[in-house]
């Protein structure tokens, strides 16, 4: 199996406002995931799972320990080639969707490939939002779709890229249960389709659905447990406490 | 209350120091036509008490002109940027009235404070740069320039009435800031359409006569001809909501989206803006037009006499330095006060996968498009000066030609260009947060 994503012993500290000692959020970290494998992160508040989500996507860069993607060592990229391999191999989906309100759905969802110079036919980008039940919603712009049109519009977004992984933080956290599930039944299909997914959630449900969770206690991995129940994940977010 | 006020003014730091920088600019601008009123008030000659208040009166309209339309405009992108605070306000249980009173509070304290350090400054500064650039005009070389603390003071109550007129109901629609929608990410449009109907139909019959006058005033100078382009720029302002969307998205289709993925970011952007509100567009068209439109008007009727304009610099500063730099620093208040939806932009874009060029080659284009839309629309109204003049006068002057001084347009609108990327670009050099913190809005 090839490895979508692999960080070693992965620290971070953020510098206190008094700028006193740093705060340590991550206390060395190891995760990888394989291509084509769903992975959740769950764990208390504060544990540090989204500041690990940002690490491993290169949103933010780690204090300590290396984080390749695909292969690609991100810590020694510059600014200009980790935006290469963001177009090239990462996808995000964020709890507040984070769409350009200026572009519709469909130059939303063709965003990244333009950003490569890569030619899109719009028969192509129809195809994505048809995928995600948005085929006639293209040209619309996020401020007028609804919380769960839009979650849809950032999945295609991600997916039109086909990339190796896909960073999910909190995605059905402002969705309702039922939009919630069909967001979730997207990011399956991802998995399905190849891409590794890793999410970061507070929901049981949705974590449950992956085929591997992480439980994340102050920073460290607490657990990992595979194909969970949402019981299971609920004890060992509850022993994490 | 004053707990939120006060944590309220430093969230929202950048759109009040846009406005404060506006407001002393007000407040300094004013003093140049007040200093004329009051010299003139206090020379014993008839004549040139009559020149100084021939001049004041033209000072007079086109700083009013100036304030009226950048003053609104600022009030205008103040509240739509501050919309987020007034939901949260209302969701925490303040009533809209108390909304709306607040926001009054807001304005009217910040205006008295910024058009006072203004009228300090013009009353430290006006009668020297007045006294100077009166030098060598014929007749008042001579006169001895005043502005009292009471002139001065007047200036600045006259701002800061500006800016209660204009809140008044930009404070309404803050009191009616529609919550869930704002905070689930809608936006709305809040234009006062039929408002602005009525002042643009005002405006134009205005002009129209001020050109039908003409024949008439021909043998005395047609002292009107430098005054139509700034009551054709008020009421083209007044419009602007109608048509700078649809200006915008015609003239920049000539470059494909295609060529360029910065271009069609910032074309999208800007549209999008514009069709909230053509504030930023509006500040710029009238630092473009005033000068531009007053020049054209001159050179147009000094063309019947085959006569060179004198190159003279300083009557035109005196007429229109204030006017125009308060449009200008109104512009470029603009655009540094939007600049915290630009950092989210940017942001956005980064997560998409954009490389820092394409960001920064984004900005730069959205400003290019801001200050191209406003020179158009400066270049159009110029037009209408020179070919209206000449389509009135002809009859009289067979030998007057329309005088477009395409340089002018040309150099005004560089300038504002080069405002605009300032007030763009100097916020990114204090930026610290990361992408996440920025889009996480910590």
């Amino acid at each position: 199996m090839t490895l979508a994503l692999e960080a070693i012993d992965i620290t971070k500290s953020f510098p206190t406002d008094r700028g006193t000692a740093a705060t340590e959020v991550l206390h060395g970290i190891s995760v990888a995931v394989d291509a084509g494998e769903m992975v959740s992160v769950v764990g208390p508040s504060g544990s540090g799972k989204s500041t690990l989500l940002y690490c491993l996507a290169g949103l933010e860069r780690p204090t300590g320990g290396t984080v390749a993607i695909a292969g690609v060592d991100t810590g020694s990229l510059s600014a200009r080639r980790l935006a290469r391999l963001r177009r090239s191999s990462m996808g995000f989906v964020f709890q507040s969707y984070n769409l350009i309100a200026s572009l519709t759905a469909a130059q939303n969802v063709a965003l990244p490939a333009r950003l490569a110079r890569r030619q899109v036919a719009p028969a192509e980008v129809s195809a994505a939002l048809s995928s995600v039940g948005l085929g006639d919603l293209a040209d619309e712009k996020p401020p007028s779709l609804s919380g769960g049109q839009q979650q849809r519009v950032a999945i295609a977004r991600a997916l039109f890229s086909k990339p190796d992984i896909l960073f999910a933080d909190e995605p059905t956290g402002a969705l309702d249960a039922g939009t919630g599930r069909v967001v979730l039944d997207l990011l399956r299909g991802v998995r399905d389709a190849g891409s590794a997914v890793l999410m970061v959630t507070h929901d049981l449900e949705s974590a449950a659905r992956a085929d591997r969770s992480i439980v994340i206690r102050d920073g460290r991995v607490h657990r990992e447990l595979v194909s969970p129940t949402a019981e299971q994940l609920f004890d060992a977010v509850m022993a994490a406490r | 209350m004053l707990t939120l006020l006060r944590a309220d003014l430093f969230a929202d730091l950048r759109v009040w120091i846009g406005t404060f920088a506006v407001l002393v600019t007000a407040g300094a601008a004013v003093g140049i036509p007040a200093t004329l009123v009051e010299s003139a008030v206090h020379e014993r000659d008839l004549y040139v008490q009559l020149g100084l208040l021939s001049v004041a009166s033209i000072a007079l309209v086109i700083s009013l002109v100036s304030l009226l339309i950048v003053l609104s405009s600022t009030v205008r992108t103040l509240v739509e940027l501050r919309r987020r605070a007034f939901a949260l306000w209302l969701i925490v249980g303040m009533q809209p009235s108390q909304v709306s009173v607040i926001v009054l509070g807001e304005l009217t304290a910040v205006a008295v404070v910024g058009s006072a350090l203004g009228s300090v400054i013009a009353w430290a500064i006006a009668p020297a740069l007045v006294g100077a650039l009166l030098v060598g005009s014929s007749g008042l070389g001579e006169v001895t320039t005043t502005l009292g603390a009471g002139s001065a003071a007047l200036g600045g109550a006259l701002v800061v009435a500006v800016v209660v007129v204009s809140a008044i109901p930009r404070a309404r629609e803050a009191g009616s800031t529609p919550v869930l929608a704002l905070l689930q990410g809608g936006r709305r449009r809040t234009t006062r359409l039929v408002g602005r109907v009525i002042v643009c139909a005002l405006l134009l019959a205005l002009a129209a006569s001020m050109f039908a006058t003409l024949p008439q005033s021909f043998a005395t100078g047609a002292a009107q001809s430098v005054l139509i382009g700034p009551v054709l720029i008020a009421a083209a302002s007044s419009a602007a909501p109608f048509y700078v969307p649809g200006l915008v998205r015609v003239w920049t289709s000539v470059v494909p989206s295609t060529r360029s993925v910065s271009w069609f970011l910032a074309r999208a952007t800007v549209i999008d803006s514009a069709q909230r509100s053509s504030a930023s567009v509006v500040s710029f068209y009238v630092a473009i037009g005033l000068l531009w439109t007053f020049l054209v008007g001159q050179n147009t009727v000094a063309s019947s006499t085959g006569g060179a304009v004198a190159a003279d610099p300083r009557p035109l500063a005196l007429l229109l330095g204030g006017p125009t730099l308060l449009a200008a620093v109104g512009a470029a208040a603009g655009v540094l006060m939007a600049s915290s939806f630009r950092e989210r932009e940017d942001a956005l874009l980064d997560v998409a996968g954009a490389e820092g060029s394409v960001r920064t080659l984004t900005a730069a284009w959205e400003a290019l498009i801001y200050v191209a839309t406003a020179a158009i629309m400066a270049a159009t109204t110029a037009a209408v000066v020179a070919f209206g003049l000449t389509l009135f006068l002809a009859p009289l002057a067979p030998t007057l030609s329309p005088q477009l001084v395409p340089l002018l347009g040309f150099v005004g609108a560089v300038v504002c260009v080069v405002l605009a990327w300032v007030a763009t670009f100097a916020p990114r050099l204090s930026r610290s947060g990361s992408t996440i913190e920025v889009l996480s809005g910590s």
